[in-house]
């Protein structure tokens, strides 16, 4: 187990990083193709929403991905703090990056399935509602962060934000789905999954798979160039 | 409105978001490592 | 550490602050004309309605004392930062956080409080019925303590930084979002419960906020 420790160093960390990219780069295109293959080829036109229910396969990965990638910032970021360990906190400003981008992806992708199926591009429910403040949670974090030039500093800031966000999370998420029960009586149901027929439910696990192995591999090249950038390792030649 | 234009929308916009994110990582190691290249400083 | 002592100088803190304040009565009278302006512009901004106005009340009042609130915080450590006094404090026999709880005391007695006494009259302006008035005072009053705590994570993190007044209310924004959903919807438990948990979370939080950006 005490070999893992030598990891907490970007030193050792680096090549580590470097050579696990294409690793993850590789098979996340492969999920891609075969997640778009089983997701538009093999599952069928849904008789309530006919096809523009498939937009669903690129917009709850992406949703999925915004909040988990958050939550896993926020981990990386407190134990960078609590225990000084600057490649954790490296790791924390590289997948706010990654999971802003998902939080964003989720919004549009949702207004355009929102559209032709409630017939409005924005509505003021509780999951698009929650999903907006994610973005505004993010854009803080990241604005904090390039705002302070001292990047220790800027590290513990950021962790302090994340921590303080994402215990406010749930909070956040409650006091949205309360507003929304109080100003619209019977709340709009998205799509029940549970009667997905299994083509469906393939598509959109082998799509979030795709979206998650994609993850890996661009916040750990990011990762790595954090540590160049940071003179935290020096790359000769 | 076609119902392919929104599929057609959602997925082109999300390759190029990824796309994007991807291209703005391969520039920002072109840039790190020209300009790492320009000192040669061991560092332990 | 004994208990007289944390007494002493949680008194001594609030005593301060209000005596500073007092010095400077534009900065409060400023952040309460901002409050009144910002309340106002709405109904210039679309037809006067009265039925309208009576409905988006709440909802505007609580928005304008939530942005007056952030504009009062950036000036909540900023002054004591400048002068050194922060660095006394930091190093100070009692706990930091209950130093920031004394200066979030007196920042609500000096700012927030005067937002809470004024909204009646603004709830006159939009033609709130006196139940309504009432349950919005109440409102703000058990939710604008939290606004100022949650707050003062964000003002102790854009300590010194340029461009800290739009960051700072850029990042405390985001986490006011529950107090002001509940605040303008009227829930006065649900308020009470998230300024419980405030009370007791954020001067803590704070004080460690206030460690990173002086250390």
């Amino acid at each position: 187990m005490s070999k893992w420790y030598k990891y907490a160093s970007p030193v050792n960390l680096y090549p580590l990083a470097s050579r696990m990219i294409p690793w993850f780069a590789i098979p996340a295109a492969i999920f891609f193709i075969t997640g778009l293959y089983v997701g538009f080829v093999v599952a069928p036109t849904d008789f309530q929403q006919g096809d523009v229910y498939r937009v669903l396969f690129i917009h709850v990965p992406a949703a999925w991905m915004g909040m988990f990638l958050y939550l896993l910032m926020s981990i990386y970021a407190a134990i960078g703090w609590a225990y000084n360990a600057r490649a954790a906190s490296m790791m924390a400003s590289s997948l706010s990056i990654t999971g802003a981008m998902f939080t964003f992806l989720s919004l549009i992708t949702g207004s355009l399935w929102g559209k032709p199926t409630w017939g409005t591009w924005w509505v003021w429910d509780a999951r698009m509602t929650s999903t907006l403040i994610l973005l505004f949670l993010y854009a803080g974090f990241i604005s904090l962060q390039s705002a302070i030039d001292d990047p220790r500093r800027a590290d513990r800031a950021g962790a302090v934000l994340a921590v303080v966000g994402v215990i406010n999370l749930p909070i956040i998420y409650f006091s949205v789905q309360w507003w929304n029960t109080l100003h619209q009586g019977a709340t709009i149901r998205i799509v029940s999954h549970t009667t997905m027929a299994a083509p469906m439910l393939a598509a959109l696990l082998i799509m979030l798979a795709a979206c998650w192995l994609y993850s890996v591999a661009v916040v750990l090249s990011r990762l790595c160039c954090i540590f160049v950038e940071r003179e935290q390792v020096e790359v000769i030649g | 409105m076609n119902p392919a234009f929104y599929v057609w929308g959602s997925y082109g916009l999300a390759l190029l978001a990824m796309c994007g994110e991807v291209l703005a990582l391969v520039r920002r190691r072109r840039a790190v490592r020209h300009a790492k290249s320009t000192e040669r400083v061991m560092r332990p | 550490m004994n208990r007289p002592s944390y007494i002493v100088m949680f008194r001594w803190v609030v005593w301060r602050e209000i005596v500073l304040a007092w010095r400077r009565k534009s900065d409060v009278l400023s952040t309460l004309a901002f409050f009144v302006i910002v309340v106002s512009l709405f109904p210039l901004g679309m037809d006067p309605d009265s039925r309208v106005l009576r409905t988006i009340a709440p909802g505007v009042v609580w928005v304008s004392a939530l942005l007056a609130s952030m504009l009062a915080l950036g000036r909540l450590f900023a002054s004591d930062y400048a002068d050194g006094t922060l660095e006394q404090m930091l190093i100070a026999p009692q706990p930091l956080g209950l130093i920031v709880a004394g200066k979030l005391l007196a920042q609500w007695l000096v700012t927030g409080l005067p937002l809470v006494l004024i909204s009646p009259l603004l709830g006159l302006q939009f033609g709130l019925s006196t139940e309504g008035t009432r349950l919005m005072a109440v409102s703000l009053f058990a939710g604008v303590p939290a606004l100022t705590l949650i707050g003062a994570i964000g003002a102790a993190l854009t300590l010194g930084i340029r461009g800290g007044g739009v960051l700072l209310a850029l990042i405390v924004l985001p986490l006011c979002i529950p107090v002001l959903v509940f605040g303008a919807g009227g829930n006065m438990a649900l308020v009470g419960a998230v300024l419980a948990l405030t009370v007791v979370f954020a001067p803590w939080a704070a004080a460690s906020a206030l460690r990173v950006a002086v250390e």
